[in-house]
């Protein structure tokens, strides 16, 4: 049975997109069939990081939840980005993206007209079904809206992603009570951008009483990933980079 | 006498990698009272990172202290904070710009401890390790958690949630 995982941060900026594209890059290397949604439709961004052109992208989640296509035609098998080419008639394993629109034009008729939150959720159910998928990440728009609330309500694991500052600190708790009214039981805390001098037991003990949830993992700060600037899949690139090894026990936890 | 001349210590800059804290390179300065920090190549220390601005920041020995001056609008980063100015004590670490290399600043005294000639409690800008005041608002909390549990979506959302997921399940 597929595991859904939605990653969500409260601000933008926290490394979000990165984390789930890293996380699903991991697990593919794994074995497994995995899809990403892009439901951050307002400002999309995750196919940069998986090499996916703009050009490339006929059809997008957008074109689906307007009706004008089936939702796995917006699924762009990125498999090659993740562990190289493999047979075509291989099964496992598998990645797909299924992008937002980058065209302006759309960007704003969602932003105008809104589409019918129902047809994401049987988007994503219908994605899990057709393209038979282990784990389908979902990549959220930053803060609390219709998609995000629906992405964490249906998720069976919820992964919080954000930097150790108060803004972030105060904002994330508001998702967190709103998962937990949901009754989302599996929620885990990412620390990302950890500075090196942090006491790091501090600020695990400070977020996890604050938020009676676990932290899964802290990611240090990297002026190595800053540079890459999206423009890679950063944990394939340094495999052994200390920032790439604390995503292990994510995937771990996501694998369980 | 309460101490030696400042300018007879050697200082030591250490940059530290951005994952592990260990240091990268080392610059050891002794008998200067100013040492210019940047990505171009005329500074002393030169960091090679394209956040961190050609003429950063530079150090300045007054008064017997050493305290770090941004050049750059990018500013320090110490404490979580970004500041014009940061007061250094053996051991203070601080950032060239938010997305720039952390620094490590020392003191080399050959028979005595490194904080030799200065004084803690006197030093304003030390308040222990780098550590962000995490605290909850927790009134704000509930009223933000509130202002959306009660809306129409929620409400409807909260009421489908078990439909939502067993509509996930594979059909047979």
């Amino acid at each position: 049975m597929a595991k859904v995982i939605s990653i969500h941060s409260f601000r933008g900026g926290t490394g979000k997109s990165n984390l789930t594209a890293n996380l699903a890059a991991q697990l593919t290397r794994r074995n497994f069939r995995v899809g990403v949604i892009d439901t951050d439709i307002q400002s999309p961004g995750i196919h940069v990081i998986f090499a996916l052109k703009p050009a490339s992208i006929t059809l997008a989640l957008n074109d689906y939840l307007w009706g004008r296509c089936r939702v796995e035609e917006a699924a762009y098998d990125v498999t090659a980005a993740a562990v190289g080419r493999i047979e075509e008639g291989q099964e496992r394993p598998r990645l797909f993206l299924i992008p937002s629109s980058v065209s302006t034009g759309e960007i704003a008729r969602i932003l105008r007209e809104g589409y019918d939150i129902g047809r994401l959720n049987d988007g994503m159910q219908e994605l899990i079904r057709a393209l038979n998928l282990d784990f389908l990440l979902i990549d959220t728009h930053p803060g609390v809206n219709e998609e995000t609330l629906l992405s964490i309500a249906v998720s069976d694991i919820l992964l919080l992603v954000m930097r150790p500052d108060h803004q972030d600190f105060q904002g994330t708790a508001v998702t967190a009570q709103l998962a937990r009214q949901l009754d989302v039981r599996d929620m885990h805390i990412v620390l990302n951008k950890v500075p090196v001098e942090m006491d790091r037991d501090a600020l695990r003990s400070q977020v996890e009483d604050g938020y009676r949830a676990p932290v899964v993992a802290m990611l240090p700060l990297s002026t190595t990933m800053a540079q890459l600037a999206s423009s890679g899949l950063f944990s394939l690139r340094y495999p052994d980079h200390p920032l790439t090894q604390s995503l292990y026990p994510i995937v771990d936890l996501l694998v369980k | 006498m309460e101490s030696a001349p400042p300018t007879a210590e050697a200082i030591t800059i250490d940059l530290l990698d951005s994952a592990t804290g260990q240091s990268q390179q080392s610059w050891r300065f002794s008998g200067v009272s100013r040492i210019q920090l940047g990505r171009s190549r005329d500074n002393d220390v030169v960091v090679s990172n394209p956040y961190v601005s050609r003429a950063h920041a530079y150090l300045e020995l007054q008064a017997g202290r050493w305290t770090a001056i941004a050049l750059s609008s990018q500013l320090l980063v110490t404490s979580g904070r970004k500041v014009q100015m940061v007061d250094l004590i053996p051991g203070t670490i601080f950032q060239l710009g938010p997305h720039g290399s952390s620094l490590k600043f020392a003191v080399e005294s050959p028979d005595e401890p490194a904080n030799r000639g200065f004084d803690y409690t006197g030093t304003l800008a030390f308040d222990g390790p780098d550590q962000p005041e995490l605290k909850l608002d927790l009134d704000q909390l509930a009223q933000e958690v509130t202002a959306i549990t009660e809306g129409d979506f929620f409400q409807a959302l909260s009421a489908n949630v078990n439909r939502l997921r067993q509509n996930r399940r594979p059909e047979p």
